[in-house]
């Protein structure tokens, strides 16, 4: 995998008259994991999207390694280019309904890739069982678990060894019994020095995996750094208020 | 009642022979209608301006008329315009050269594209956009994700919907007698002009046509079944 | 084109055939009542699992759905009379092409609508016959009151829609001789030899008349369904 950083400047979002992102920069190592915290409609998802092209900024930049490219204006090339050199995984997994685990997985590396087919099964295969599915290789998405599903859609971002993988809140939509599975999977990567930026309401995660912490609010980065920072330290109210109230409802429920 | 059965039986074979014509006005006017039906559904899927909606006006001013109207009042413009037309082009042909299969095949798909949009466009909405953007996110072009993901997937969901089209058009592909088309029905007539046991080969004429569509019917369950695999 | 078409002509034409509007809406209205009552016959007979009647059903179905309308007008023009002669020894060939239509069309009818109808009494949850039993209802008033209700709101869309379907149909009733809208348009065309003009006029009034029944039935369907 390519040795290189990421950096993100000045990413902003307006959708009709609502400013959903003001101006969020954010920068990072390879190997970094870094946690989006915050509460709903704070921006966090559509400034992951955006990284991506999935949704169109209104400004901004994405430097992978040594190039630079406009989040706004964007050629097909260069959105081709980033999502080649990026993996995505989604809320609601997004597998492609109508190919089993291990076609799932090949999919971006044969046709996005041009990798041959036998080159393409092989690495889908390792990367399926890196995330424990070697016994579901031929299941379509309907016959798996969203647990297992989800996993599958871990396989097919790191199968082609990206820069850099966007999580979206990979467990908010996934049965609490089967959150473990993702997060272990998560962990496993982050050991083996993965760049992440993952977007998620797993505190846990966010404090013993992640290496850097950002906390959004109203479309802007309120504070960000290390978990010990922000989870012992809290230096802005808003950040203290947002960590009070999930300790809370940790609490009732 | 008497029943015939001398004349049942020549009706019967008689319409067995002009079956071929019969499923030429079925199969033609599904090949014409699905590119026309799948291009107007990437019209509008990609959001071309002004086209679509002047398209849509169309059909549905076009889906009041009848479709035996529909057909003759089709034919009278054909019978009329052809032969100016042709001449304007600088081609030798003229009306009575041409086949009039070729009028039917088209006539039918005209009427029936409106329907074979409607159930394009339906199929398009049943894949999720999740899918799209899984697929744009994994680096596949537009083209890839139309032909690996979305077709695909909109197969299973257009059998049943096209089942019924199908049959639609075997069923209107006995109104074309009113131009002159040879059919199961209008064939299965012609040995009992003579006797006049029309019943008989009206009866022997709808037994046919029961059984292709019981046939459609069952090799689209098939389909369905094999292609519909993924599905929960 | 000015031989065989003239504005003037055509606006002229469509009072004319609008005068045959009540007998389409005579052909319509008749084969709905009959298609109604058989189509709920079929559909019950299925729902409720008669044995013999639910086969005899099934079939008959399939029948009318796979086979082309203008077969079935024809087979009952020519074979009703036949029938009913060798049955009463009544000949009723001379009555008029209309009944004969208004059979043939209330046949064909009641069997889409009892494939509607049965789609939409089973639509209706199990739930709701288990309540209305707690509540000490017998299985008529149940029906009446609680099933049918429902079910008639599920059915009330593809109803709509085998109307407007019944309204273009009769058209075919011109093929024997009828003097509908259709066939005082073919009459009407082929005697002053202007028949593109009697088929347009003919057409626009479909048109009309098509998108009317279907807003009525868009807004009737609205206001039923207002209190979900």
């Amino acid at each position: 995998m390519a040795d290189a950083q990421v950096i993100v400047s000045g990413v902003k979002k307006s959708f009709e008259d609502n400013l959903v992102l003001r101006d969020v920069s954010l920068s990072l190592q390879s190997g970094d994991v870094v946690a989006i915290l915050g509460p709903s409609g704070s921006g966090k998802s559509t400034f992951l999207r955006c990284l991506d092209y999935l949704e169109r900024a209104d400004a901004g930049t994405l430097q992978l390694g040594n190039d630079v490219y406009d989040l706004h204006d964007a050629s097909n090339k260069q959105i081709l280019e980033v999502r080649r050199r990026t993996g995505f995984v989604f809320q609601n997994y997004n597998l492609f309904i109508n190919k089993t685990a291990l076609k799932n997985v090949m999919e971006p590396l044969v046709c996005a890739h041009r990798v041959p087919k036998e080159d393409a099964e092989r690495i889908a295969k390792e990367a399926l069982d890196k995330v424990g599915l070697s016994d579901r290789y031929d299941y379509y998405p309907s016959q798996l678990s969203g647990g297992q599903q989800q996993r599958v859609s871990i396989a097919r971002a790191i199968a082609v060894k990206p820069e850099v993988i966007f999580f979206d809140e990979p467990t908010s939509a996934l049965d609490p019994e089967l959150i473990g599975e993702v997060l272990s999977v998560m962990k496993n990567l982050a050991n083996q020095g993965i760049t992440m930026i993952v977007v998620t309401h797993e505190m846990r995660f966010a404090r013993n995996v992640a290496t850097h912490v950002v906390f959004m609010e109203g479309g802007v980065i309120v504070e960000e750094g290390s978990p010990e920072q922000i989870f012992e330290h809290p230096q802005q109210s808003r950040t203290r208020q947002f960590l009070q109230q999930i300790a809370d409802d940790a609490a009732i429920g | 009642m008497e029943f015939h059965w001398d004349s049942f039986l020549s009706a019967l074979i008689a319409g067995l022979h002009a079956i071929p014509q019969s499923l030429i006005m079925v199969i033609g006017p599904f090949f014409l209608c699905t590119v026309i039906g799948l291009a107007i559904v990437a019209l509008r899927l990609f959001q071309v301006p002004v086209l679509p909606q002047i398209i849509q006006i169309v059909l549905t001013v076009q889906k009041g008329i009848p479709l035996y109207l529909f057909i003759v009042f089709g034919h009278v413009l054909y019978m009329l315009c052809f032969n100016p037309v042709a001449s304007a082009l600088h081609l030798s042909v003229r009306v009575g050269d041409v086949n009039i299969m070729y009028f039917a095949v088209f006539i039918l798909s005209w009427a029936f594209i409106p329907m074979f949009t409607e159930m394009y466009w339906g199929a398009v909405l049943s894949v999720p956009k999740g899918q799209y953007e899984a697929g744009y996110a994994a680096g596949l072009t537009r083209w890839q994700v139309i032909h690996r993901l979305v077709l695909p997937q909109m197969v299973p969901a257009v059998i049943p919907n096209l089942t019924n089209m199908l049959i639609g058009l075997l069923k209107a592909s006995a109104l074309t007698y009113l131009v002159g088309v040879m059919d199961v029905m209008n064939s299965a007539l012609q040995p009992v002009m003579q006797s006049y046991n029309l019943v008989e080969a009206y009866v022997a004429s709808a037994l046919i046509y029961w059984g292709i569509a019981l046939i459609i019917e069952w090799c689209m369950a098939g389909c369905l079944h094999v292609l519909g695999r993924y599905r929960a | 084109m000015g031989d065989y078409f003239t504005w003037n002509g055509f606006i002229h034409f469509i009072p004319k055939i609008a005068a045959q509007l009540p007998m389409t809406l005579l052909i319509v209205g008749g084969s709905l009542a009959i298609g109604v009552l058989l189509g709920l016959l079929l559909a019950f007979v299925r729902v409720f699992s008669i044995p013999v009647a639910k086969q005899i059903a099934i079939v008959f179905t399939s029948f009318v759905r796979g086979t082309p309308e203008i077969v079935q007008v024809f087979i009952v023009y020519y074979g009703l009379p036949l029938l009913v002669q060798s049955i009463t020894g009544v000949d009723i060939d001379a009555l008029s092409a209309l009944y004969f239509v208004i059979v043939a069309f209330g046949i064909n009818t009641a069997g889409y609508l009892a494939e509607l109808f049965r789609g939409a009494l089973e639509s209706v949850p199990r739930g709701q016959y288990e309540a209305g039993e707690a509540a000490g209802l017998t299985r008529g008033a149940i029906f009446r009151r609680i099933v049918i209700p429902q079910a008639a709101k599920f059915a009330l869309p593809g109803f709509g829609v085998n109307v407007v379907y019944l309204f273009q149909s009769t058209s075919m009733a011109a093929a024997v001789g009828v003097m509908d809208m259709m066939g005082k348009a073919a009459n009407l065309g082929s005697a002053t030899g202007r028949l593109l003009q009697s088929y347009a006029a003919a057409a626009v009034l479909f048109i009309i008349i098509s998108i009317v029944l279907q807003w009525a039935f868009t807004l009737l369907d609205k206001r039923v369904t207002f209190g979900r």
